[in-house]
Order: structure tokens, then C-alpha cells, then sequence
């Protein structure tokens, strides 16, 4: 992570942040584009523009629906895009994590056509997410204005949080203040938006001409405090440092010998 | 079918009544492709020991595990109680599931490999458990 990217995050709670190897993007998007092409028998031949122009094949309601179920289903089941995700922005998750990473098990697509009314509503993921987790949200084409999503940094989140004081119509007044004080991001494929779970988020109703496709994943330090997750549902271990591994080898050994 | 007994967790249960443990276990089970055959749980003054369940284990006839209903219920001593687990996994080459967690241990190589997560997870969860109050609860109620 460059030192500019470590100072945005630390100041504003995110950073927009280019892969250190493209690659493991490239292959998650192909390996989508195939899936795609697999299901709706047609699209363009370039993976960017087929993903792109989705909302142009006609699907509509529930049919939509199945077809982005399946496709959550499909990277779940066979497209490990975890690691692939870990290892194209490895420097900064490690510098902000330090070595001894879990990884969430599940990985969230969402596949957003232009004007679908289903918006996500601004929220926060810690509490009841820990406190030291980190949000990666990946985008699978260029996301830019209402095709992207919109945050609210540290200082922004804690005005927020001051409107939504449970008070009858707090809810509508603290919509209105994130939409009013968020930074809407340009975050080009082959770059990940990276924000601390505490910060408000949400996207709007994508009014470009564009589908919106990305992924989100969340990492968090193996020592930190867990939150309210089940941390056995909800991670798995994904690298540990050479020190953790001998300890635990050590701690192995005397206990289950 | 693989026969399991159910276990359900004597700490969670001012929050997830034992019916709904069992349901949950129950389910479990049917994803490790069996079915519940026995129901047990610990008596209040055992649940730190778990030796009740230590008990069943010597005496009981063909089994291929045990369902438990959280992990927790190796936790309530002073340590993990890997020792239990390992008799049950190697010597008796039994089956261990965790329904709340959703985690499975099948043979000794996989509770190798799960270690390293059940290790520090006890270690975070005992640290954190003095100032979160649903777990100081927890370990207090039992």
C-alpha cells in the first residue's frame, strides 16, 4: 500500500486502492464471464463488455432473480475468489492486518441492472461485525456515479450515527444526511475500494446505462476481537505468519499428542 | 445411516431453549448423513468437566458421533478440552459436529487441520469474554 493510500485510509476510514497483481481480477472476471455465457447462451465476447450489457438481454423479475441467485451460487461453489482477492491486493490488506488473516468463507456478489429499485439502504457492518474487520469491495467493471457505491468517512459516519438516535423519523433524516454527505467513488476495474466495517456505506438505484457487478469480502485479523459474528460460520484462516505457525505447531503437538 | 447422539449446551440455554437446540442439532445430523438416535446433556455441576458426556462415551454401543450443539461446550473449564475431542475423533474414531458453528470433524486429520482455529478462537474468546457481558454471562451461568 502506498503511504498516500495508508493516509486516506487512516483519515477517512477507506482508501481506493490498484492491485498489486491484476491477474487473480482477470480470472475471477473470466471465469464469471464463462459462467455467464454458459447460462444466457449469448453476450458480447469480451468479458467487460458482456457484464456490462446484461440488462440488455431482457431478463426481468424473477427471472432475473434466478439468474443472479445461480450466479451467487456458482462463485461460491466454484470460484475460490477469496484468495484470488487476497492475493491481488495482499500489500495493503497485510499492511493494515498484519500477517495472521482470516477471510470471510462466503463471498457476496451483487449484480445491480440499471433502475432496479432494489438499492442498499446506508448502513454499517461493525457492530455487530468486529470492530477490526475490513470491507473489500472489488468491482467486476468500472463503477462510477450511481453505478458505484457511496461512503461516508470516519468523521461523516460519526454525524450520522448522532441522527439516527432511534427517535420516531431518525431513519429518513439519517438516509437523507449519508446520501447529502457521502463521497460517491470512481473505483475502475482492477481496483478495490477498501473500508473499515464501522463506516456507513450503501449504493443507490443505478441510473447509468451500465450493469454494476462486484464482489465484497471481509478480512479481519486472526488475534482480534470477534464482534457478534460467529467467527467459525462466518471465517476461515487464510494465511498465518511463520511465527503463529510454529507456536501453534508447538501447541499442537502438546495437546493433541 | 450414521446413528449420532445429541448434546445440547447447558450454557445457551436461557437464550436457545433445548427444544431449539435439538432442532438444530437435528438438522446437522441429517447434513452429516445421519440421524439422532440418543439426546443427552450435562448436569449443572458437570458442564465444566463435560463428564457426563466423558461417561456416555465409555458406555455407549455402535455410534458414529456426536452432534453438539456449539463448541462452547468444550470451553467451560479452564481450557479447551482437546483431550475429549482427540478420544473421540481417534481412539473411538467417532464423528463430531457442531451445529451452531456449522463445523465437522470426521477423522484425526481434520481435527488437525481445524486446530489451528479452535485453538486461537478459545484463546480470543476467553479474553474478550471478561468485558463482553453475553459471554461473561455465558461462563458465568455454568
Amino acid at each position: 500500500m502506498r503511504t498516500s493510500h495508508l493516509q486516506d485510509f487512516e483519515k477517512k476510514g477507506y482508501a481506493v486502492v490498484e492491485a498489486g497483481n491484476r491477474a487473480p481480477l482477470e480470472n475471477i472476471r473470466k471465469l464469471i464471464y464463462q459462467q455467464l455465457i454458459e447460462r444466457t447462451k449469448t453476450g458480447s465476447d469480451h468479458p467487460d463488455a458482456a457484464l456490462n450489457t446484461v440488462h440488455t438481454m431482457g431478463m426481468t423479475g424473477s427471472e432475473f432473480n434466478d439468474f443472479r441467485l445461480g450466479m451467487i451460487r456458482h462463485v461460491n461453489e466454484k470460484i475460490d475468489a477469496g484468495q484470488m482477492i487476497f492475493e491481488a491486493f495482499r500489500a495493503p490488506l497485510v499492511c493494515l492486518l498484519g500477517e495472521d488473516i482470516l477471510i470471510q468463507k462466503g463471498t457476496n456478489l451483487t449484480i445491480q441492472q440499471p433502475g432496479d429499485p432494489d438499492k442498499s439502504d446506508p448502513h454499517r457492518d461493525a457492530p455487530p461485525n468486529s470492530l477490526y474487520e475490513l470491507v473489500v469491495w472489488v468491482p467486476l467493471v468500472d463503477c462510477y456515479g450511481t453505478k458505484g457505491m457511496y461512503v461516508l468517512d470516519r468523521e461523516n459516519t460519526q454525524k450520522a450515527m448522532q441522527v439516527l438516535d432511534g427517535s420516531r423519523g431518525s431513519y429518513d433524516r439519517f438516509e437523507h444526511f449519508c446520501e447529502e454527505s457521502s463521497d460517491t467513488l470512481r473505483v475502475p476495474f482492477g481496483h478495490a475500494l477498501i473500508f473499515w466495517a464501522g463506516l456507513v456505506h450503501g449504493a443507490r438505484i443505478n441510473q447509468e446505462q451500465e450493469t454494476r457487478w462486484t464482489i465484497n469480502i471481509r478480512f479481519k485479523s486472526l488475534f482480534s476481537p470477534n464482534g457478534l459474528k460467529e467467527p467459525f460460520q462466518f471465517f476461515k484462516i487464510m494465511q498465518l505468519s511463520p511465527l503463529t505457525r510454529m507456536a501453534l505447531e508447538n501447541q499442537k503437538r502438546q495437546v493433541l499428542q | 445411516m450414521k446413528s449420532f447422539y445429541s448434546w445440547v449446551d447447558f450454557g445457551f440455554l436461557p437464550h436457545i431453549p433445548q427444544s431449539l437446540q435439538h432442532l438444530a442439532n437435528r438438522d446437522m445430523a441429517e447434513k452429516a448423513g445421519g440421524r439422532i438416535i440418543f439426546y443427552g446433556a450435562e448436569e449443572p455441576h458437570t458442564v465444566a468437566s463435560q463428564e457426563l458426556v466423558r461417561a456416555k462415551l465409555e458406555r455407549t454401543g455402535p455410534l458414529e458421533g456426536f452432534v453438539f450443539f456449539s463448541v462452547f461446550q468444550f470451553c467451560y473449564g479452564p481450557e479447551f478440552h482437546f483431550s475429549l475431542l482427540k478420544t473421540m475423533v481417534e481412539s473411538r474414531r467417532m464423528e463430531v459436529h457442531f451445529a451452531r458453528e456449522g463445523i465437522s470433524i470426521r477423522n484425526p486429520d481434520q481435527l488437525r487441520e481445524q486446530f489451528d482455529f479452535l485453538y486461537s478462537m478459545d484463546f480470543t474468546r476467553r479474553r474478550e469474554s471478561a468485558n463482553d457481558p453475553f459471554f461473561r454471562n455465558l461462563l458465568a451461568s455454568v
